[in-house]
């Protein structure tokens, strides 16, 4: 059986490790060209690389709406009707 | 998700005891709260939405209306065309404001010091952060309430999950963490391992780490993003590409986990079946939620997407420029086979032209699957996977017992909000509002509680099983390598041989 000695100082140890490796290694890490290259890219195109799901990404809309365009712009599309007006909820 | 323990590795899958969720009162039951608390949430954001429509709203429509038809019409200069769908996203992003967007915030990306990321804009995120954490707070203590518990304590524990919950916020982000995106979800779990598997998890923060309830609540919001409209997006090129590979895939990876490797879990199967085809964390969560997944089951599959995301992100761009696959086939390949939306992006950005927008696009009409793939897996299991009673087949009623009935709460929203979305101009800036503004952040939340209480509640030696003779990994690899060949199948049958004018307006193949 571990003591509970032994558990404490497994925690702490973990606990030093973390603060070592966020608080040094990792900001090391973000200076080095490649690791740079690859957050200025994400940065400049308006990307968050953790989005989970597509209304998490921030340039969303915007791609929404020049996909809407691409598609819309084809001659055999169906051109767009004009959008319903006077909502319920939302326009007097 | 269940706790109960089950056998090795007979070959076959055991018997599961189902929970009889009529054994207590409506009011106890996790999905009842769970679809309470999100109905509670969705009406305060309506609300809020509401009270914040601006006051030229009936001017910016009409300048909206007339931007859709001036680039409609638009048929010359891309930059034009550009400069009026800039303007019309900014207009929409007007319409969509929402009150309670500076009220509800997580933490940001920081570099060298953690403080940086409750900082956005020279403006502090902690009051925001705060009044999530109290509206969190409110809404759950009525549930523990509810559910028997001393509110105190309950309250107690919540602030220190929520506490543990900030922390995997800041741990993931860190900027090279986040750009190889190593998502909040993988940190949760960890710093929730690291307190039980070392000092352990106190009864008191035990308590309060009620999993099942934040991930349902979670996923119920989340219905609201579901947007079945949003199919359509890339009309039958990204219904053939999307959801008619993926299903296959799943489907495909399912059997040959039961049949051909015998994975002893067939919830952990299906759980990593469906994080591997469909859309990583977000469809993990939903089908094991809807399949009854151990805790385990799900962090071990998530950590399994997370993983070969970040390997996936480096090397497909490689192998999509290096093949010279085209920006169009490339993107349709990389939006089909990368787990999660932010790496779908950020790998489809080292494509460059239209390898974003198509990959984004593609990847957007597979998050919508997930609203039916986890439908048809709780039907699918409370029909065919649970035990019989006294090997009697289950009456209609029975299977609505065992039904896991979150599933429709989040069906409902999904649906009530795809049916705003299609009232025009008016209604997709009511779904925006709602959802930017307050129910997308709230959800994360929701889901990051959930993953730490998993951590709190798991022990290192269920992954040391579950992960023996490595079948989960040999499961994932050979359903991601079967994903990767017929989703470039599929790629390039649409995009070069049925529908190659579509290919053309997009800018490829």
């Amino acid at each position: 059986m571990r003591t509970s000695r032994w558990k404490t100082s497994t925690f702490m140890g973990c606990l030093a490790a973390m603060a070592i490796v966020w608080g040094w290694i990792l900001p090391r890490l973000a200076t080095f060209d490649a690791v740079r290259s690859r957050i200025n890219t994400n940065r400049k195109a308006g990307i968050n690389p953790t989005a989970v799901f597509y209304t998490d990404h921030p340039t969303m809309p915007d791609i929404e709406n020049r996909i809407e365009n691409r598609i819309g712009a084809r001659p055999s599309a169906p051109r767009p009707q004009p959008s319903p007006q006077g909502s319920i909820l939302w326009r007097e | 998700m269940k706790q109960e323990h089950r056998g090795e590795s007979s070959g076959l899958p055991e018997p599961r005891k189902v929970a009889n969720p009529h054994d207590k009162p409506w009011y106890q039951v996790d999905d009842f709260l769970a679809m309470g608390i999100a109905s509670c949430l969705l009406l305060f954001a309506l609300l809020a939405a509401l009270a914040s429509r601006p006051a030229d709203r009936v001017a910016l429509h009409e300048k909206l209306d007339q931007l859709t038809q001036s680039i409609r019409a638009a048929d010359g200069s891309e930059e034009i065309t550009q400069s009026l769908i800039a303007q019309k996203t900014e207009i929409e992003k007007k319409l969509a404001g929402n009150l309670l967007k500076p009220w509800i915030g997580k933490p940001g990306e920081w570099e060298s010091n953690p403080s940086e990321a409750l900082v956005v804009k020279g403006k502090s995120l902690v009051p925001s952060i705060l009044f999530t954490g109290g509206l969190l707070l409110a809404c759950f203590a009525v549930a523990a309430t509810l559910q028997k518990e001393p509110t105190a304590r309950f309250a107690f524990g919540f602030a220190t999950l929520f506490a543990l919950s900030l922390a995997s916020y800041l741990l993931a982000g860190q900027a090279v963490i986040k750009h190889y995106n190593l998502e909040y979800a993988l940190w949760a779990v960890l710093l929730g391992l690291l307190i039980s598997n070392t000092i352990g998890t106190p009864s008191w923060l035990r308590s309060a780490a009620r999993t099942e309830l934040f991930i349902k609540t979670g996923l119920v919001l989340l219905g609201a993003e579901v947007l079945i409209n949003k199919l359509l997006a890339l009309g039958l090129p990204g219904v053939l590409i999307s959801w008619v590979t993926t299903p296959i895939v799943l489907i495909t990876t399912y059997w040959f986990g039961q049949r051909i490797l015998r994975i002893p879990s067939p919830s952990l199967n299906m759980v990593i079946s469906a994080d591997m085809s469909v859309c990583g964390v977000s469809a993990a969560v939903a089908t094991a939620a809807a399949c009854r997944a151990k805790k385990e089951e799900l962090s071990l599959a998530i950590g399994l997407s997370l993983i070969f995301t970040v390997v996936s992100m480096v090397l497909q761009p490689m192998v999509v420029r290096a093949s010279g696959m085209g920006p169009v086939i490339g993107g349709a390949w990389i939006g089909g086979t990368i787990d999660s939306t932010g790496a779908v992006a950020a790998a489809s950005e080292l494509v460059g032209g239209a390898a974003k927008d198509v990959a984004a696009t593609i990847k957007m009409i597979q998050n919508i699957l997930i609203g039916v793939i986890s439908f048809a897996v709780a039907v699918y299991w409370t029909w065919k996977m649970e035990p019989r009673n006294d090997g009697v087949k289950p009456s209609g009623s029975e299977i609505w017992r065992r039904f896991p009935k979150f599933v429709l709460g989040f069906l409902a929203v999904s649906l009530l909000m795809s049916w705003l979305q299609t009232q025009g101009t008016s209604g997709k800036a009511m779904v925006s509002s709602v959802v930017d503004g307050a129910t997308k952040s709230i959800r994360e939340w929701c889901f990051c509680l959930g993953f730490v209480s998993i951590g709190l509640e798991s022990n290192f030696r269920e992954y040391r099983q579950m992960l023996a003779a490595g079948k989960p990994v040999v499961l994932y690899v050979c359903g991601q390598t079967l994903n990767l060949i017929l989703s470039f199948l599929m790629a390039w049958l649409v995009f070069t041989q049925w529908f190659p004018e579509v290919a053309k307006s997009l800018g490829g193949p």
